[in-house]
């Protein structure tokens, strides 16, 4: 029989491993890409998805209590934060003046 | 108005931190709250608060989903290139002008631009975007300003 | 689940020590901000991983302090290079 704590046990896990996909992708786009601004995108987009699947995975798990309510600020925090730091960095980036990579060129910064 | 809701905000949060209903921390959270409001909204922002008419704020709520959509979609899109051997990019900056009356419009552009695939804001002077984009053709939709209508019919009407 | 979520967290943490070795190697000052802010949100879902399973629900409130600490944290190294003092204007 299924019950419903299995439901809940599969949700979580689907939506944890999809999370840690997208953590793994952007370690790997952190690792790989060859300047700051790819690095820059690798790293807001990927981890945003993957740290808000895998903190909503564990509050669907947590159920309804206190808890949740904390984990689904985390979410909300990392979505809110993680763009604005990338702006932030990247304007530091282009305001002291480092350019981009272009692909003709062949060149590394 | 601006003391309302940042004292609004404030006791929502209060909530959550504490997680318990007993009238010791809610009488505490109160007083916190509201000392905290008045002082955010006499300092923090002294000159332009943010407000949002009823209409507007039931547009936002509806592009949200879309957003989200937006940020799956963006973070699918990076996966692809990082995870292609050849990695497919041509990174250039675009300077994209958009002209909005006000600043909390400009802010939605701006972080709409970095959730959409392929593009992230990197400066903004007076109503020059700087954009960055991994490849020209993720600048399509911004340069149509397709994404700048949607904003402007969310924050300015 | 226990099991699961000791994979998730040790997963994780190989992550952030790969992202470790960007945040040494630069090559220039914002690969390494960007690289410890990455490094901090992995840090913030280990710590959430950990409450769970250790049933601490301290460790949340932590992990809330330690995002809002990630991000100003960042934020202020940004400004810092690009002004070189802590207190700016609003340019």
């Amino acid at each position: 029989m299924i019950s419903t704590a299995d439901i809940r046990d599969a949700t979580t896990v689907v939506l944890a491993a999809f999370g840690a996909l997208f953590f793994l992708v952007g370690t790997i786009g952190l690792l790989r890409l060859p300047d700051f601004y790819a690095r820059t995108h690798a790293a807001t987009k990927c981890d945003t998805v993957g740290a808000g699947s895998l903190l909503i995975a564990l509050a669907v798990f947590n159920g309804l209590d206190a808890s949740t309510g904390k984990i689904i600020a985390l979410a909300g925090l990392v979505l809110l934060s993680s763009p604005t730091t990338g702006h932030a960095l990247a304007r530091a980036a282009h305001r002291t003046g480092l350019a981009p990579w272009h692909a003709e060129k062949g060149r590394t910064p | 108005m601006k003391t309302t809701q940042a004292t609004t905000v404030l006791f929502a949060f209060w909530l959550v931190l504490t997680g318990s209903l007993g009238p010791l921390d809610l009488a505490l959270g109160v007083v916190l709250s509201l000392v905290l409001g008045v002082w955010a909204a006499r300092f923090l922002w002294p000159q332009d608060a943010p407000a949002l008419s009823p209409r507007q704020a039931v547009r936002l709520l509806l592009y949200i989903p879309r957003l989200l959509a937006s940020v799956l979609m963006a973070a699918l899109q990076v996966a692809e290139v990082v995870l292609d051997p050849q990695m497919p990019i041509d990174p250039v900056i675009i300077g994209h002008r958009a002209s909005f009356s006000r600043a909390v419009s400009r802010v939605a552009f701006a972080n709409s631009i970095t959730l959409t695939p392929g593009t992230l804001t990197v400066d903004v002077d007076a109503e020059t975007f700087y954009i960055h984009c991994l490849a020209e053709r993720f600048a399509t939709d911004i340069a149509t300003g397709d994404l700048e209508r949607r904003i402007s019919h969310v924050f300015e009407e | 689940m226990q099991s699961f979520f000791w994979g998730v967290g040790i997963f994780l943490l190989v992550n952030a020590f790969a992202c470790l070795w960007r945040a040494s190697a630069g090559p220039t000052v914002v690969d390494c901000i960007l690289a410890v802010n990455i490094i901090g949100t992995k840090t913030l879902v280990v710590l959430v991983l950990l409450a769970l399973v250790f049933g601490r629900a301290m460790l949340l409130d932590i992990a809330l302090v330690y995002g809002l600490l990630n991000f100003v944290i960042t934020v202020t190294a940004g400004r810092l290079l690009e002004t070189g003092r802590l207190a700016g204007d609003q340019s």
